[in-house]
């Protein structure tokens, strides 16, 4: 599935004018409309991330909603004059001026909020992966489809400055052509949760419910294999993978540690590999091009440069980082306005968190009409192919994907 | 069974012990009580550029940056507690003064004093505005005991009522008792007393001494840095963010003024080191002792 060519129009331009292209971090954050009313079902570790990022926006959470009494008390602190709710029906019922919602639940219950919420009348920003079957991903598409609302999915590399500036040299000579990708997610973590009774033990553990789980293909490397689809236009044929519980040794069915191979129509593949036993190297993506790599880590992003390749001139005046043999690049958003500051060095790292921008993203789509950047094709796109990397390491061997598995009905 | 874990964080490092009968839950209680620790070092780390403290310190137009909801609950704690100690608990302090003396700089001149007051906290807004660019927060005095009430808070909501949680031994907060025994026992350098034994309780201890070469407190009504002989503080109560303050405003005051007379009757202040230099080692003093801290963790 190729990506529109009027995506690509920086393609061929200097690298420097890709810089030129993108929109300042500054810029971004002050648009944002201010007292934005929105409300946030699901306050478990995201919704509460979510809250702090609207709250650093400025607009105003009108409501909360999560079915956990004890998360629900807990949000208080962040959240003290929002309105609680425990029912997220209730919710969209009494809080007729709330314009957003945003869906931070358990992936198996996105359906059933998000086809609420896009009834009643509410621009929707949904978590990914959209959910966890390929029939609820496509009902919520479809919900999505009936009104002319926004609904952004929470995929955060297509909003992250690093990456849309990664993604600009991945169109020009500095890159060239695609050779191999490689991605990882490494954290030591149970993924457990902990509760005073076995039924809200058993409800929060739902990551490790393989009926309800994606396991870590699902709701760790759908966000990833999204970095890959948006930067080379395609999504992948088949997936092959293996995984097993070698850390977490406590009765879980849904592995701790996965290897993928996801094999695209050019013949490259992405190598994955996720874990929740160890985190060195943490999260990352490399795509490896003819005349340079790019290694994105979300809050930063560099570029390795091959030997032969062409020299651009910019390159002399860049901020670069030892990485033992390699020197790379760092990719800074903004870097055309902090160079002629002498600031370059300040830009390296993103000021915000990934799904800062995102969010941001979604409240201008909201009040202004922007595009949307994440819609509901790609979330759809993207759940398919995780759901499908799952499969791959649930069932063993490869798993195909057709095409039919990436349309919306 | 007892599970232990730990977390680098703030500069310094914390730890949680926490018991009872499942493995699998307390370890799963204790990471998400870490999540919580690591979500305050993130939103407050003065070093990251994508804190929230970095971003107010570079807004120098003077406009309000918005803030997040826990920031503004600490802030307007901040608040309180720099009222009821009469400034002696100061967490904004002159950006010259985290550099170096300002009265040796000719063109900044002397920091601002009382920095709090220079602070716009808007709560219905929920933005923050500094009146002067020089100022800085500075939250050693309180966020780690702020971060310690947030892991017992998420330990309490996953129902662990046993636990120990301390940050770099000077914020500590008790849960319950450990098995068998009646409180958990901390031994505190410099206080006469020795032991403290804590249920249901917290504790902080601040010396003027610090970790480091110099002394690292500054009196917020002078800017002096303050004489690192002078007497530590301990204070003792139900949550560590107020005792990491109050430790704070009765080291910077001293025990025979204001601060020490207007303590709420919720909170008992002890003096440590007992004002005898000689007791003084600037890597372990006033601190909550670690060898002490492992022995009883062990035996527990």
């Amino acid at each position: 599935m190729e990506t529109d060519r009027r995506d690509f129009l920086i393609q061929g331009a200097g690298a420097l004018a890709g810089m030129a292209l993108l929109p300042g971090l500054e810029a971004m954050a002050t648009r944002a409309p201010k007292g934005y009313p929105v409300a946030i079902i699901g306050m478990g570790r995201q919704g509460r991330a979510i809250a702090a990022e609207l709250q650093k926006l400025g607009a105003t959470i009108v409501a909360i909603c999560d079915s956990d009494e004890p998360r629900l008390r807990s949000a208080k602190r962040r959240v003290a004059d929002a309105t609680q709710y425990a029912d997220s029906d209730a919710l969209l019922a009494k809080e007729t001026a709330v314009e957003a919602i945003f869906i931070a639940t358990p992936t198996h219950q996105h359906r059933a909020v998000a086809e609420a919420a896009v009834a009643a009348g509410k621009h929707v920003y949904c978590e990914a992966p959209l959910a966890h079957t390929l029939e609820d991903a496509r009902a919520i598409a479809a919900a999505a489809r009936s009104n002319s609302r926004v609904f952004q999915v929470g995929l955060l590399a297509r909003s992250n400055p690093v990456y849309s500036l990664a993604r600009s040299f991945y169109r020009t000579e500095a890159f060239l052509k695609l050779v191999s990708m490689r991605a990882q997610n490494s954290r030591k973590t149970s993924w457990r949760q902990a509760a005073s009774t076995a039924e809200r033990q058993a409800r929060l553990d739902w990551r490790l419910d393989p009926s309800l789980s994606l396991g870590l293909p699902g709701e760790w490397g759908t966000h990833q294999f999204d970095v890959i689809h948006w930067f080379t236009g395609q999504y992948p044929l088949r997936v092959s993978g293996n995984g097993g519980v070698f850390v977490w040794e406590d009765g879980r069915k849904v592995a701790d540690t996965v290897n993928l191979t996801l094999e695209f129509a050019k013949g490259q593949s992405l190598q994955y590999q996720a874990t929740l036993g160890n985190s060195y190297g943490g999260r990352y993506e490399m795509l490896h091009g003819v005349n340079s790599a790019f290694k994105l880590a979300w809050s930063h992003g560099w570029m390795f440069k091959e030997a032969d390749a062409a020299t651009q001139g910019w390159e002399v005046y860049a901020n670069r980082q030892r990485f033992f043999n390699d020197e790379g690049i760092t990719l800074i958003a903004d870097a055309t306005k902090l160079a002629s500051q002498n600031k370059l060095k300040d830009g390296v790292g993103l000021p915000n968190d990934s799904l800062h921008y995102g969010v941001a993203d979604f409240l201008l789509s909201c009040s202004e009409q922007v595009k949307v950047k994440t819609g509901v094709s790609e979330g759809l796109r993207a759940t398919a192919v995780g759901i499908a990397a799952q499969r791959a390491v649930v069932e063993g061997g490869v798993i195909e994907i057709s095409q039919d598995d990436l349309k919306e009905a | 069974m007892m599970h232990r874990g730990a977390l680098p964080a703030m500069g310094t490092r914390f730890e949680i012990v926490v018991g009872g009968a499942n493995p699998l839950l307390l370890r799963a209680a204790v990471e998400q009580a870490f999540e919580e620790i690591s979500t305050c070092h993130r939103l407050w780390n003065v070093f990251s550029k994508d804190s929230i403290l970095s971003q107010i310190h570079s807004e120098s137009s003077g406009r309000p940056v918005a803030i997040d909801g826990l920031t503004l609950d600490l802030l307007r704690t901040c608040s309180r507690l720099h009222q009821q100690t009469g400034g002696s608990f100061d967490p904004v302090i002159g950006a010259d003064l985290a550099a170096g003396d300002p009265r040796r700089d000719p063109i900044l001149g002397a920091a601002p004093r009382d920095g709090f007051a220079g602070i716009e906290l808007d709560v219905e807004a929920r933005t923050v505005r500094r009146l002067d660019s020089r100022l800085r927060f500075d939250l050693g005095g309180i966020a780690k005991g702020y971060a310690c009430d947030l892991a017992a808070s998420i330990l309490l909501e996953a129902a662990v009522d046993c636990a120990l949680i301390h940050g770099g031994t000077s914020s500590v907060v008790a849960l319950g008792a450990p098995p068998g025994r009646s409180d958990w026992s901390i031994e505190v350098k410099g206080y006469e007393g020795k032991q403290v034994g804590l249920v249901d309780g917290a504790l902080a201890v601040t010396s003027a001494a610090g970790g480091g070469a110099g002394a690292h407190l500054i009196d917020p009504f002078s800017g002096d840095r303050l004489d690192r002989h002078r007497a530590g503080a301990m204070v003792v109560g139900h949550r560590a963010t107020d005792c990491d303050a109050w430790a704070t405003a009765l080291t910077v005051d001293g025990f025979d003024g204001e601060v020490a007379r207007q303590i709420p009757a919720t909170l008992q202040g002890y003096r440590v080191n007992n004002g005898e230099p000689t007791h003084l080692k600037p890597d372990a003093d006033a601190s909550v002792e670690e060898e002490r801290w492992k022995r009883t963790v062990e035996i527990s």
